[in-house]
């Protein structure tokens, strides 16, 4: 699971609210880098994951007088994020768009597990179709239920549960396993170090 | 019986599996090292180090907002200049301008060229308004109004076709103007608002009844944009 999200102030909604443009300050930097988290791994762009944290935080601000509190504040933020997401997937632009090359991110201290396995990691998840990497991210980072991802997406349950079986039998593929003699699945992961 | 990576899933996830193919699981040690390995699998994705925004953006977004606040300012005023095709924008300012409900919903709205009104779904549990000739086709011109269906299933499937519908138009012209940019961008936003309602509704038990009203405000919206994206992509758009 992600790192938990970080609590806003009341005092500081309540300014952020009533246009206080260094309260709009404090929620970008509460909340940027799992924004920025967010977007990178869902579209598998740097450039992609800049354009939705702008548009995520200009949505935030134009938006925040009209939040009430029935989720978290971090949940609605990211909300509008996983929307621009999935809004940046269907423009125009994206099909064409390249990245500039230079994808490196400054990576934060991480909780466990070696570099070399995060960077074969990130680069599997960055292989999959957009669907199958935004289902997996969903679901097995950000906690959602094949049904949330399935209004989310414009679909169903089943879309989802079949996304997500793709996305490991690809990421399986991805990672060094091997189908064993016989049919049966290799359980070998060696960036895992399961074997 | 082998099963299927979505089995080994609902085990892993704990959601209900049938007992046969439970009891084929269970027996055997293979699968059971699978639905391990994909559990190191998630706790590996949630282990990935969090990454860091580059510097300057809170100083870009700030100035992007406020940009856009001035020029949502002057936007009602810059509606009747609009100059990609001025019909389909027009459907889309007023998608944009009224929800759905406030509408009335049963009038048919204009097409931007008049064309045979589609009957192959039920009448009492459909509507029409404007839309691409069904099935979509991006190599025919836009010619006429389509029949939506207002049952939830049938919303969000129709929801999903525009979807992919979006989809394929993105492939056709990526230049466009300043006042279809923002037109699409209002259509966008209004999208983005309504899958936040219908995510939120769930958790809270909102009624049937307004969810489908939001899955059909969703359609019309989605179809209004896939007009201005159509429109866009005409050779003689703009």
């Amino acid at each position: 699971m992600p790192n938990p999200l970080p609590q806003l102030d009341s005092t500081v909604l309540a300014r952020a609210q009533h246009g206080d443009r260094n309260a709009h300050a404090e929620i970008y930097g509460l909340f940027s880098t799992s924004v920025f988290t967010l977007a990178r791994r869902m579209l598998a762009s740097r450039a992609l994951a800049e354009d939705v944290l702008q548009d995520t935080f200009v949505e935030v601000i134009r938006k925040v007088g009209t939040y009430r509190g029935d989720a978290e504040f971090g949940f609605w933020v990211k909300r509008i994020a996983i929307n621009k997401c999935l809004m940046h997937l269907r423009s125009s632009w994206v099909s064409r768009r390249t990245d500039d090359g230079d994808d490196k991110v400054a990576l934060l201290p991480t909780k466990a597990a070696g570099i070399d396995d995060q960077i074969a990691l990130e680069r599997a998840l960055d292989e999959l179709s957009d669907t199958a990497r935004i289902v997996v991210w969903l679901h097995d980072v950000e906690g959602h239920t094949h049904g949330e991802i399935g209004r989310m997406m414009g679909r169903t349950a089943s879309f989802s549960k079949s996304q997500l079986a793709r996305a490991h039998e690809r990421l399986r593929l991805l990672l060094g396993g091997a189908p064993e003699k016989g049919g049966t699945n290799e359980l070998c992961t060696p960036v895992l170090k399961t074997c | 019986m082998h099963p299927s990576t979505e089995d080994l899933l609902s085990v892993r996830d704990g959601e209900p599996l049938d007992a046969v193919t439970s009891n084929v699981i269970a027996a055997d040690a293979a699968h059971e090292r699978e639905i391990e390995r994909m559990r190191q699998v998630r706790h590996a994705l949630g282990q990935l180090p969090e990454l860091a925004p580059p510097d300057g953006m809170w100083q870009r977004i700030a100035a992007v907002e406020r940009a856009t606040r001035e020029r949502s300012n002057v936007w009602p005023r810059r509606v009747a200049g609009l100059g990609v095709a001025a019909a389909v924008a027009a459907l889309a300012v007023v998608l944009i301008a009224t929800p759905s409900r406030q509408r009335g919903g049963l009038e048919p709205a204009t097409a931007p060229q008049a064309a045979p009104l589609l009957t192959d779904a039920p009448a009492e549990t459909t509507r029409a308004i404007a839309d691409t000739a069904p099935p979509f086709d991006l190599d025919r011109p836009f010619v006429g109004a389509r029949v939506v269906p207002t049952s939830y299933p049938a919303l969000v499937q129709e929801s999903a076709r525009l979807d992919r519908m979006l989809r394929r138009l993105s492939y056709q012209r990526p230049l466009m103007s300043g006042e279809t940019a923002t037109t699409i961008a209002g259509l966008e936003d209004r999208i983005a608002l309504i899958d936040e309602q219908l995510t939120y509704s769930s958790a809270r038990g909102v009624p049937q009844p307004e969810r489908t009203a939001l899955w059909g405000e969703r359609v019309e919206l989605m179809n209004a944009l896939v007009h201005v994206r159509y429109a866009q992509a005409q050779p003689t758009g703009f």
